[in-house]
């Protein structure tokens, strides 16, 4: 009777194939954040976010809709990675096997909150004078090198780094600002 | 266990680098020496990794070749097996994932126009987002010019009761809430547009024979996503306009450069954050310059619909009679004339 009861609470908790494709797509960001902080210098983080895709797909009807998304989906994540990190030799890696598991788990909780450090960033970027706005623009809109940005707006390579060193911070402390002033109101 | 402000910075401008692509190997040494000295450390790593990643989603370009390989050049069309309509609609379904990026990676525009770039990204991601096979159902509010209506009569002044309008990509069907009267108005994979009045009665215009005022009106009421993105994207000016759900959606506002040749005026889309799906668009259309339609269109619902309800087929019973150009035209433009008074 019990076991009655419970495969028909399975077949009613199947989730549908169009909502798991939402939530992959809603969760593309987050993923590919987990995927790319845990391969560091990997140029395989697309291949290993396209095999993330397919096994959610596949494992679709063991997510249980109502719970978690995030939660089931960056398991799953975390052992696609760490299985392709494990592949690499040293010199693909930057950190070690043990700190990259420890920084899934930071990763997992810091991704969670991923829709108000969107948020924050927008704002921040907003605040940026124009001349860093300019400049984290070519970095990141068309993709430049530091060398190629360097050679565009005639600024040696290394004042480049200093400067994306700098707006980098200044947007991480700003992003900070902004989710603790929510915090308080 | 607080870390001391220089090791902190250091650690700041090693990951700036790496996040650069500018680090070499003994600077990847030191980087990993100073995380595994400080746990708080791996906090500031998640922290640049997760900024970097809001930065390229938020500024515009994301490399997705590797995901592109999963697209099918020639998609099989639909086996009868299930297994390979499943696969098939997985192959669909994680490409559209994949080009959605893709396409935001082409759409980038030069630095001078950052605004107008990444709105054109959340476009772009959405075309591709609404090219999936899903079908969603919108809310249709119409408010279709006076004179215009005089001169359709009888369809268009039941524009009014329209309530839900399916999509599937460019494909489509609206039905009548009209009780009293019946019908289901569609176009299919084909492009060609069907009406049906009763369970046993239909007509159907190939693309060819679309008169233009049905074709306009066609446009008015469909939507047409896929066609309509795309117009947005070649040929408006795109800005961002504040959203009262900004903490949801985001507002791209699409003007149309004053060219006679485009027929429509303004779009306005609400933009899901998260899935980039529209949420709500209002579309104001011109005939011969003058305001002919403003039709606002709001997601109601993503559920999956049989293939055979974007046919005309789909809604009639065995045995009825579809009035086409090569099954009695005359009395098919009779029909029409009767419907619309042309």
């Amino acid at each position: 009777m019990g076991q009655h009861l419970s495969l028909n609470a399975n077949l009613m908790s199947t989730p549908d194939r169009s909502v798991i494709v939402q939530e992959i797509a809603r969760h593309q960001s987050r993923l590919r954040g987990f995927v790319r902080c845990l391969l560091v210098r990997s140029s395989d983080v697309e291949d290993v976010l396209q095999e993330v895709n397919a096994v959610l797909w596949e494992k679709a009807e063991e997510f249980v809709p109502g719970t978690d998304f995030w939660a089931w989906a960056s398991q799953i994540a975390r052992f696609k990675v760490l299985n392709q990190v494990r592949k690499y030799g040293r010199e693909r890696l930057v950190f070690d096997i043990e700190t990259l598991l420890q920084m899934a788990e930071v990763a997992e909780r810091k991704l969670s909150d991923l829709d108000r450090r969107r948020d924050a960033l927008e704002h921040c970027l907003q605040r940026l004078p124009p001349a860093q706005r300019q400049l984290i623009e070519l970095r990141y809109s068309h993709d430049h090198s530091i060398e190629a940005i360097s050679e565009s707006i005639s600024r040696p390579v290394g004042s480049i780094r200093q400067t994306l060193y700098r707006i980098r911070a200044a947007l991480l402390a700003c992003i900070e600002g902004q989710i603790a002033l929510e915090a308080q109101s | 266990m607080t870390p001391d402000n220089r090791s902190l910075d250091r650690l700041n401008q090693l990951m700036s680098q790496l996040l650069d692509g500018a680090l070499s190997d003994q600077e990847a040494v030191e980087l990993n020496g100073l995380v595994d000295s400080n746990p708080v450390f791996q906090a500031v790593v998640v922290d640049q990794w997760v900024l970097d990643t809001l930065l390229i989603e938020e500024l515009g370009t994301e490399s997705m070749t590797a995901l592109v390989d999963f697209v099918d050049p020639a998609p099989p069309y639909p086996a009868l097996r299930a297994w390979s309509l499943w696969h098939y609609k997985r192959g669909r379904i994680l490409s559209a994932l994949a080009v959605i990026l893709l396409v935001a990676l082409m759409a980038g525009v030069f630095f001078s126009g950052a605004s107008q770039a990444s709105a054109r990204t959340w476009i772009a991601e959405s075309r591709r987002i609404h090219q999936l096979a899903l079908d969603r159902c919108y809310v249709v509010e119409s408010n279709i010019d006076s004179d215009i209506k005089k001169r359709t009569s009888a369809l268009a002044r039941a524009v009014g009761r329209i309530d839900r309008l399916w999509t599937r990509g460019d494909q489509f069907y609206i039905e009548s809430s009209n009780d009293r009267h019946r019908w289901v108005w569609g176009m299919d994979a084909t492009r060609s547009v069907w009406l049906t009045f009763n369970s046993k009665l239909g007509l159907r215009l190939e693309a060819n024979e679309l008169p233009a005022w049905m074709e306009t009106l066609t446009d008015a009421l469909s939507m047409r996503m896929d066609t309509l993105l795309d117009e947005v994207l070649s040929d408006f000016e795109l800005s961002w306009e504040p959203s009262t759900n900004s903490s949801t959606t985001r507002i791209v506002k699409a003007s149309s450069p004053r060219n006679r040749l485009i027929r429509i005026r303004e779009v306005r889309l609400e933009i899901d954050r998260e899935t980039k799906v529209v949420q709500k668009i209002a579309i104001v259309r011109l005939n011969r310059s003058d305001v002919l339609t403003t039709t606002t269109f709001t997601l109601a619902a993503t559920e999956a619909q049989p293939d055979s309800r974007y046919n005309i087929e789909g809604h009639l019973e065995e045995r009825s009679i579809i009035l086409s150009s090569k099954n009695q035209p005359e009395r098919r433009s009779e029909l029409i004339n009767r419907l619309f008074g042309q």
